[in-house]
């Protein structure tokens, strides 16, 4: 029998046989050893993601997958508050759906394409321990006896990983793990919906226990049906809180009411312990589930082992590229799923609670559409939809318009990105999230940051100040999106006594409107003083238009727009004067800067505006995935127009807009008047077409 | 307010100053809309202990240094505090704040979010005159001050939150807008660094006795005085010292778990959960833990020359003990 492999991995579930037949096909040895001989069974809940569905396409296994269940709907309530669907959004490329595939068939199909690409697969034999050479995993040693070599070993064994033990890496134990069980059982009828229960366990308004149940369509006739429990507990074992779902979907539908249970109950236990640096150890990486990966809110798992699966795979090659690499250090690879994971899952003692607030928060706002809510529900609840709303203005791609200097800049944005992922991943690593979805737009995204990039570069600017300043501005407007979403209820619903919603939104825009200034005071102090004055009028500026507009005051549109101005001082406007101080313009191209920039900045609204509100009028129910209010939506010229009007509504509707079009053309007017005495020719022409682009989406406008 | 509340401010000087920031809040405020000075200068209008503007100026007296330039920051660090109570009171669904409608109250819960911000950069830009130091050392305080607050919210209802994590909490949530006035009027007045540092280790320990008798208020305090209802920390599950001594450290602990995850905590419950915390010596050892960072926050001082500034801090230190709203 051959001994020296170049990888070992232990463990065949997803993560093991991908990582596996990922590095075989490449051409290198693997021995890929699992305690069970295949075709097996495991505890789960049976659901995949669209990006799970994605990987194992990209795999080749799409043919083969073809007799499964797709899903296309996830259907989520929670207790007393209703129900709310998910859909992938509809850009998204194909497959945009899920899958559900036994478990037993999945992993069976995994091993047997990864021995098709040269994977040595040894089943029923159990790992033991691991070999050191030079304190170095240099091996494993399996029960029976026999050892095996390799530079690296993979540990794929799953939520109980005697790899991650034996390296002597820390693992959550047992009892505080988190535990799911699920049974398969024969339904008259199933749909192409997964079905979420959240929570199950919810003896006290307080202190929820994170638990959820599930009702997955694996066939026609069959379901999986199943709960998790995210922390265990003296009170209910997990077979009680089995009984009390199965109970309340008896009662709730009368499909359930005759189920009739195949093969018995399997429960499993699951692990939320991710924490990139112990991930890894000399000569070893840990992959999925070994690693904690698994989603505390929905116990998805199986996409996340399929993902590290591959990283682990490529970090491999990588490094095997180097003749002299040794595999002692392996620190990088720990790098690499902190920047992809944080915030998707945490760490240590405090995760527990973090989860708890948001729980709560989840169930408070679960019929709320303010952005924050929206991006939060997503965030934790249906993490691949998780794009659009937290930041619905912003999101064009405006690399065309960027006349010179388009690489830098790109780069210089994304900076800007993984700067605020990186700082709010230290405190909170959840936010950290909600600012990843800000990532999604490929090549130079429309945001204000962007407007201190370009109204900065030059050669001699600080690049890091720069950055740093797009940092501090994206932070402040995080903040409004959240203090945006305090609502005037007292508590979150007719039906909830508590107000978790106004109180996360204060407390998380609180934070980052600090964390923005901080960041901002290691730099020259006139820089927070522009910051704070532009937050600040702002903040009038809302004040003022808000009781204007409730007070049911009939606004000009001069009145408007001078208000307006105020209100939107902290978007484009700063930005420019920022990046032109930063780049240390003189004081008067600074101050055309600004002017340009209020009257840009307010066509940009206004037109902005415009669209999504004759987007959504008549497509968007309460109840639909994208949210339509980011902010005060009462605030808008067209909401403020439309109540002025006279005549019937498609009249007024067709004066409004016609109305809002004219401002907008005349703003940018304003503003391109302005544009004529600057000097930086980049400057110049990239404004000219940002307003041109501006222009031309105003001119799209149709009723 | 009430004039019992500054009887330990024994400097005269201080007590002058004190009296003009009124003013200067006024004018930082922009005027050009009636309605929105009323609404920005509600709470701020009402008085208050002004606790924080106080320790800026004793701390004015540690340098050589004094300028008219230096009153404005008294007022700035006013005004973040009431920002904080804007937003507070939204959170907490405060109807009364200092026996008066609060801002949400009589305006709304987003326009006391607005104002909270509008006050709190106000103060910011001020803050940011003077130079880079103040400049950073106000931002970091300000930002540990968020940070506390959210990680008090994380913590609701954890019945397993320790005493460290809890005095962490306290350190940010409060004492960081202690620390920030002594440590900005030493600055700013030019003081040594030995003096500096004193100072900023007195506030410290004063913040935390601070919100260690304010949070024991809530459990055994006054309602007429505090103008809040005795036990709303226990129904939202803000377990503070006592009530996490009697959890952590006595045979009550059961009893007690029992009420507070109780699905709706009715004022019955409430009270038996008090008198579960008081025998258990839960109040008391909070007043001990009170007691022994005010200790610390005295010593402190002993490096500072013996006057009027010294006593009006060390009466504070009195007067935070025997306080009762
Ligand atoms: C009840 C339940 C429901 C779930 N539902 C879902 C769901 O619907 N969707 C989803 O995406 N995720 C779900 N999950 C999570 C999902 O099951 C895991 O995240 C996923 O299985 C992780 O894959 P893995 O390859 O890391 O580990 P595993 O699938 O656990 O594979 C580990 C492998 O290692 C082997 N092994 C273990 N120890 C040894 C040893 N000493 N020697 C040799 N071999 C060993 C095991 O036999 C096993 O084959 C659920 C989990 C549970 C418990």
């Amino acid at each position: 029998m051959k001994t020296k492999y170049d990888v070992i991995i232990v463990g065949a579930g997803p993560a093991g046989s991908t990582s596996a037949l990922k590095i075989a096909a490449k051409g290198y040895d693997v021995l890929l050893v699992d305690k069970d001989s295949f075709p097996r069974t495991k505890s789960c809940g049976d659901g995949l993601t669209r990006t799970a569905t994605k990987i194992l396409y990209d795999l080749g296994l799409k043919e083969e997958l073809s007799i499964f269940k797709r899903t296309e709907n996830t259907r989520i309530t929670v207790k007393g508050k209703g129900s709310r669907n998910f859909k992938y959004p509809d850009h998204m490329t194909d497959p945009n759906y899920g899958l559900v595939i036994p478990r037993k068939e999945l992993d069976y199909l995994l091993v047997k394409k990864a021995i098709e690409k040269g994977v040595f697969f040894m089943g029923d034999v159990l790992f033991d321990s691991l070999i050191y050479i030079n304190q170095k995993a240099a091996g494993i040693r399996l029960k029976n006896g026999n050892t095996f070599y390799a530079d690296i070993v993979i540990g794929a064994d799953g939520a109980t990983s005697n790899v991650a033990y034996q390296a002597s890496l820390p693992i959550t134990p047992i009892d505080k793990m988190g535990i799911g069980t699920r049974g398969y059982f024969k339904i008259a009828e199933t749909d192409d919906t997964l079905q979420m229960f959240l929570p199950i366990l919810d003896r006290s308004n307080k202190r929820v226990l994170p638990s959820y149940g599930w009702v997955f369509p694996v066939e026609k006739n069959i379901v999986n049906i199943g709960v998790g429990l995210i922390e265990q507990n003296e009170i209910y074992d997990i077979d009680t809180i089995f009984n009390m779902f199965m109970n309340t979907l008896k009662k709730k539908d009368s499909r359930f009411s005759n189920l009739q249970l195949q093969g018995t109950l399997m429960s499993g236990p699951m692990r939320f312990d991710f924490k990139p640096e112990r991930t890894y150890a000399p000569g070893i990486l840990l992959v999925g589930d070994a690693a904690g990966m698994i989603n505390p809110f929905t116990g998805e798992g199986i996409g996340y082992a399929l993902e590290t699966g591959i990283h682990a795979a490529n970090f491999y090659l990588e490094l095997k590229k180097d003749p002299n690499e040794d595999f002692n250090d392996l620190s990088k690879y720990g790098d690499l799923l902190g920047s992809k994971y944080q915030g998707y899952f945490e760490a240590g003692t405090e995760s527990i609670n973090r989860y708890h607030l948001i729980w709560k928060v989840l169930k408070g706002t679960f019929q709320n559409d303010k952005p924050l809510f929206n991006a939060i529900r997503q965030a934790t609840v249906f993490p691949e939809g998780v794009n659009e709303s937290f930041f619905n203005y912003y999101t064009e791609n405006v690399s065309d318009q960027i006349s010179e200097h388009r690489g830098h800049i790109r780069s210089d944005m994304l900076s800007v990105g993984q700067g605020l992922i990186q700082m709010t991943r230290e405190d909170w690593p959840f936010l950290s999230r909600l600012f990843n979805a800000g990532q999604i737009t490929p090549g130079i995204p429309f945001r204000p940051s962007l407007l201190i990039l370009i109204a900065g570069y030059s050669t001699q600017t600080n690049r890091n100040e720069l950055t740093q300043l797009g940092m501090a501005v994206e932070l402040g407007l995080a903040a409004a999106i959240c203090h945006d979403s305090v609502s005037e209820e007292k508590n979150d619903d007719t039906t909830s006594s508590g107000n978790w919603g106004n109180m996360i939104a204060i407390l998380v825009g609180d934070y980052l409107l600090s964390r923005s200034f901080e960041i901002i005071s290691f730099y020259d102090q006139s820089y927070t003083k522009i910051i704070s004055e532009g937050i600040s009028k702002s903040n009038q500026g809302m004040i003022l238009l808000k009781n204007k507009i409730q007070n049911k005051e009939t606004i000009s549109i001069n009145d408007f727009l001078e208000l307006y101005y105020l209100k939107n001082k902290y978007t484009f406007e700063l930005c420019l004067q920022l990046g032109s101080m930063a780049k240390k313009s003189t004081k008067k191209e600074t101050l055309i800067l600004k002017e340009f920039g209020k009257h840009f900045g307010t066509a940009y609204f206004i037109v902005e505006d415009t669209l999504n509100y004759l987007k959504n009028k008549n497509t968007v129910s309460k109840t639909e995935l994208n949210s339509i209010s980011l902010g005060n939506h009462e605030m808008r010229l067209i909401e403020v127009l439309l109540k002025d009007q006279k005549g019937t509504p498609k009249e007024k509707e067709r004066l409004s807009v016609n109305i809002c079009q004219e401002t907008a053309i005349n703003e940018i007017k304003l503003a391109k008047k302005h544009l004529k005495n600057i000097e930086d020719i980049f400057v110049k022409t990239t404004l000219g077409n940002l307003c041109d682009l501006i222009l031309e989406k105003n001119e799209t406008i149709t009723l | 307010m009430s004039k019992a509340s500054s009887d330990w401010l024994l400097c005269n000087i201080s007590k002058a100053r004190l009296a003009s920031i009124n003013a200067i809040m006024e004018e930082i405020i922009d005027a050009s809309d009636t309605n929105f000075k009323k609404l920005a200068l509600h709470t701020a209008r009402m008085g208050g202990k002004k606790l924080r503007p106080s320790l800026y100026l004793l701390a004015l007296n540690t340098g050589d240094y004094y300028g008219k330039e230096l009153l404005t920051p008294a007022a700035a660090l006013e005004l973040i505090h009431v920002a904080s109570l804007h937003h507070d009171d939204v959170m907490d669904r405060a109807d009364l704040r200092r026996n008066a409608t609060s801002v949400n109250a009589e305006w709304g819960n987003l326009n006391a979010t607005y104002s909270g911000n509008y006050l709190f950069s106000k103060a910011i830009s001020i803050l940011s005159q003077y130079d880079t130091t103040v400049n950073q050392i106000t931002c970091g305080y300000i930002s540990d001050l968020c940070l506390g607050q959210l990680k008090e919210a994380e913590n609701a209802y954890n019945l397993k939150l320790s005493y460290e994590d809890h005095i962490d909490v306290l350190i940010k949530k409060t004492a960081s807008l202690f620390e920030l006035p002594c440590k900005l009027g030493a600055l700013l007045s030019g003081a040594s660094d030995d003096i500096l540092e004193a100072i900023t280790n007195y506030s410290k320990h004063m913040g935390i006795a601070f919100q260690l008798i304010d949070d024991l208020l809530d459990l055994k305090g006054n309602p007429h005085k505090t103008g809040k209802t005795v036990g709303t920390d226990l129904i939202e599950g803000v377990y503070t010292y006592a009530t996490l001594y009697t959890l952590h450290e006595t045979d009550h602990a059961n009893k007690l778990t029992h009420l507070l995850t109780l699905d709706d905590m009715k004022p019955i419950h409430i009270q038996e959960a008090i008198e579960l915390i008081s025998l258990s010596g839960g109040l008391n050892a909070a007043k001990v833990k009170a007691k022994e960072h005010l200790e610390i926050a005295k010593n402190a001082l002993s490096i500072l020359p013996d006057n009027n500034t010294k006593t009006s801090l060390l009466n504070l230190t009195h007067f935070i003990l025997a306080r009762d709203h």
